[in-house]
């Protein structure tokens, strides 16, 4: 009971990472500042939206007293994996955004022009080591290095802080809060499918333990972070600046008005950023691997874990044989849309849960 | 229950050639038998000394010369044999009526008896008697008790464990005076079997781990000669990581603290450490002054301990990203100081990081081999004048120099020996990685290392308790508690 506590403490904590990275490098800077940037409200709104959500349906999937992929049984086999396939899908993707961005800009400004397999060559192993070790071996490498990543976030944000103005939020909800709403949305894709992962990864033992706070409480806090990052961003950046930019985050020291040595550590945060993009993407990529072989009845994980990692590199190194409009239309549509594909597994379930609970009471 | 009794049948170190019953032995028969499972013709150790009682039985004293304790054997044994009459004496009343060693057995098998003679006992074999009486008279020279050399604190008790297992064991129960407190006796099968002590508090250390112990310390079987050093390895959780998961202390208060804490402790007999199961890698970092000192402090040098092991295993790697990869992150200032020194240096900067690491690791071992003072000498030349001469000679950098240092500093701040070495592996490790690819390697190799130290465990106890999987505590764990209230921790 103990360890199994710990498993599902270490998952959430592994989940708190990655809905950190998804909600703050995932969605892409240029997306967001069509009209003024509210990313800082759009963003943290999905957060919440997305654990208000998520505690429901943990709620749901608890009274139903079986596991995640075993709701999915009733479907029978053929369907269940068809259900399971966009909460995977949607993992994969999560798993593999805000890595790509990490890589563009490892590429970009911290190794200039240096060829990407080589960035990826330090990346990929580690970060697919881990997947392969299980989402609770994610979570306890979380646990240890969250509080350094967390500690990057908040001192970047103070070092820029003198170069905050408020007159860069002018324009306020630009094209109105039904944009700013859609947006939300849309950005829900980032929060939902790993904190699904959460109740993917919960394994019979940990059920009792998976309540509304483990839902609620990664929500509420990866919507405090999210809000933290975007709100310093646009304050220290003009939207029309941040079209053409890549990790504004990381940069957002340099506008201070009193530039000195500590100001040089932008590539050391990048790089701290960077453990919890490894966390994060090995934490989807164990959950989508966890997913698919619980469907399928498979007695391990590691074979699922191998060909989520093997599909993850497939889709990194992709892009660099793709034309750029290609990638760009890609990425587009399943950040636009992307929060369809964990709502159709979820709402599976979720029907599976309460059906299931109607048959315990009856 | 003494350690005589609880051995019960199973002796220790002899194996006997062949084992025969002393039932219708006579003292003839035992001689003969001993005399060549003793080779006493080329080994004039045995000692096997005729007494002859006051109403003329005869009896056959043996034991082990330089093993037994003469003077013990020679008051309580022979002199009231030679004063009694034992005449039609069961070999009970040897030991009750006759003899005046309080500790005494009656062995049935004449190969037992072999063995525990040469463990350092004596056995008296009297005519037309159906068992020996075997005597607890081990009296060996041994090393007295001194002071904690490895752990050496400036507080606090100073004795440390000596070779000897009864004394070893006699050490803890003088700390912690609890009744509960058990010395269960193991046998660990080397070159010699070897005598083992499994000290725990019974009810308090958890069955399974015990269980775990006594299974793993049974399936060692070795053609080497047993310390403590190669129980370590033979019986921790298998694996490449350097770091060790069993603690070895030298200190009697620091293995009782432990204890207390519900661990275990494995004593082997000839060895001066105790073996603490299970461990994390804070309780490493720990040392046995933090106790000692007030809170504040303890946690201080706590404080001061950790980052001293981060500099050490970062900081040569995190420069050496830097002076190779991102210079742009140095102020011009210490670019400039950095290219300075490095005029003249002929080689690389990463040769010459990696060349001054093992000139550390070099002149580290030389002075840990010489014995003291002279020792001492070899590390001020080591450090200071060949460090003088190499930068003078343009061999070496001055700012790669205080960096290597600086490392080396950190590591010493590290209380465990075995920890230290194993942070210098991974200082190695940061430095290659930072060689291949600046701060991603750094990174990469990172996240790869505390993803391993996360998986690991000692004998079932997660390596990185509490902070991963976590514990609810009311204090981050470096910080140490008030002693007395419900947050001071065993062994903290």
């Amino acid at each position: 009971m103990k360890k199994a506590r710990d498993g599902l403490r270490s998952v959430s904590m592994a989940a708190l990472v990655s809905l950190c990275v998804c909600g703050v490098f995932g969605p892409s800077p240029g997306s967001f500042t069509e009209g003024s940037n509210t990313a800082y409200i759009s963003v943290p709104l999905a957060a919440l939206v997305s654990g208000a959500a998520g505690a429901a349906l943990f709620a749901l999937f608890r009274s139903g007293g079986k596991t995640f992929p075993e709701l999915l049984d009733p479907f029978g086999r053929a369907v269940g994996t068809a259900l399971a396939l966009p909460l995977a899908l949607g993992l994969l993707f999560c798993a593999v955004r805000p890595l790509s961005v990490f890589i563009q800009v490892l590429h970009r400004l911290v190794f200039d022009g240096a060829v990407f397999a080589l960035i990826q060559a330090f990346v990929l192993p580690v970060t697919f080591f881990m997947a392969a070790k299980g989402a609770s071996s994610v979570g306890r490498t979380a646990l240890v290095l969250a509080g350094v990543i967390g500690l990057s976030f908040a001192a970047n944000m103070v070092l820029a802080a003198p170069g905050f103005d408020a007159y860069r939020l002018y324009a306020g909800l630009g094209e109105g809060a039904g944009q700013t709403l859609s947006s939300a949305l849309s950005y829900s894709f980032f929060f939902m499918t790993p904190l699904l992962g959460i109740a993917v990864n919960a394994g019979e033992g940990d059920l009792r333990g998976l309540s509304h706070r483990s839902a609620l409480v990664p929500g509420v806090k990866a919507a405090a972070v999210c809000f933290a990052a975007h709100i310093s961003t646009a304050l220290s950046f003009h939207p029309a600046m941040l079209g053409d930019m890549i990790m504004p985050l990381c940069r957002i020291a340099f506008v201070s008005p009193k530039p000195g040595a500590i100001y040089r550590f932008d590539k050391v945060f990048v790089m701290i950023w960077l453990m919890g993009a490894m966390i994060s993407a090995a934490y989807c990529l164990a959950s989508g691997a966890r997913l698919v072989s619980g469907v399928l009845g498979a007695e391990s994980d590691l074979t699922a874990a191998l060909i989520f990692c093997a599909l993850a590199a497939g889709l990194l190194f992709l892009p660099l044989a793709l034309p750029a409009g290609l990638n760009e239309r890609v990425r587009f549509i399943i950040e636009r849309y992307g929060a369809a594909l964990p709502a159709v597994t979820a709402a599976a379930a979720a029907v599976s849960a309460f059906r299931e609970r109607r048959r315990k009471r009856a | 229950m003494t350690l005589f009794e609880q051995r019960g049948d199973e002796s220790m170190l002899f194996k006997p050639k062949k084992s025969a019953s002393c039932g219708g032995l006579s003292p003839g028969n035992a001689e003969r038998f001993l005399r060549e499972e003793f080779n006493s013709e080329k080994n004039p150790d045995l000692i096997l000394r005729r007494i002859v009682s006051a109403d003329g039985v005869v009896a056959l004293l043996a034991f082990v010369n330089g093993m037994a304790d003469e003077r013990k054997l020679d008051e309580f044994v022979i002199r009231p044999l030679e004063r009694g009459t034992i005449r039609g004496s069961a070999p009970e009343e040897m030991i009750t009526r006759i003899t005046q060693i309080a500790e005494a057995r009656l062995v049935t098998d004449i190969g037992k008896a072999a063995r525990l003679i040469a463990e350092g006992m004596s056995a008296l074999f009297t005519e037309g008697a159906n068992a020996c009486v075997v005597f607890e008279t081990r009296g060996f020279e041994k090393r007295a008790v001194g002071e904690a050399v490895n752990e050496s604190v400036v507080l606090g008790p100073k004795e440390s464990f000596t070779e000897s297992l009864r004394t070893n064991i006699t050490l803890l129960r003088r700390v912690m005076k609890n009744p509960a407190l058990t010395a269960e006796m193991l046998e660990i099968n080397g070159a010699e079997p070897t005598p083992a002590a499994l000290v725990y508090i019974n009810g308090r250390t958890k069955g399974s781990l015990l269980e775990e112990i006594r299974g793993r310390v049974a399936s060692v079987d070795t053609d080497t000669l047993i310390t403590s050093g190669i129980v370590e390895q033979l019986i921790e959780d298998a694996s490449l990581l350097p770091l060790p998961r069993i603690l070895s202390t030298e200190r009697p208060d620091r293995a009782a603290s432990h204890i207390l804490g519900g661990s275990a402790v494995l004593i082997v007999d000839g060895s001066p450490f105790a073996l603490v199961m299970p461990v994390t890698l804070f309780s490493l970092m720990d040392s046995p002054e933090d106790v000692y000192l007030r809170p504040p402090l303890g946690s201080v040098l706590r404080v001061v301990r950790y980052i001293g092991a981060l500099v050490c295993v970062l900081m040569p790697g995190y420069f050496l990203a830097l002076a190779l990869y991102h210079q742009g992150m140095l102020t011009t200032e210490v670019l400039s100081t950095v290219i300075a020194s490095r005029q003249m240096v002929f080689e690389p900067i990463a040769a010459e990081m990696i060349i001054l690491l093992l000139i550390f690791q070099l002149i580290r071992e030389a002075g840990l081999r010489i014995p003291g003072p002279i020792g001492q000498a070899i590390g001020i030349i080591g450090g200071l004048i060949m460090g003088q001469a190499a930068v003078a000679a343009h061999l070496a950098s001055t700012v790669v120099l205080i960096i290597v240092a600086a490392s080396g500093l950190g590591n010493f701040c590290i209380p465990d020996y075995s920890a230290q070495l194993a942070a210098s592996y991974f200082r190695m490790a940061a430095v290659i990685a930072a060689c291949l690819a600046g701060l991603l390697g750094v990174t990469a190799a990172l996240v790869f290392a505390v993803s391993v130290l996360a998986d690991t465990e000692s004998f079932g106890k997660p390596y990185l308790a509490p902070l991963s999987p976590r514990r609810s505590r009311r204090r981050p764990f470096i910080i140490r508690g008030r002693i007395g209230g419900a947050s001071y921790e065993k062994g903290a």
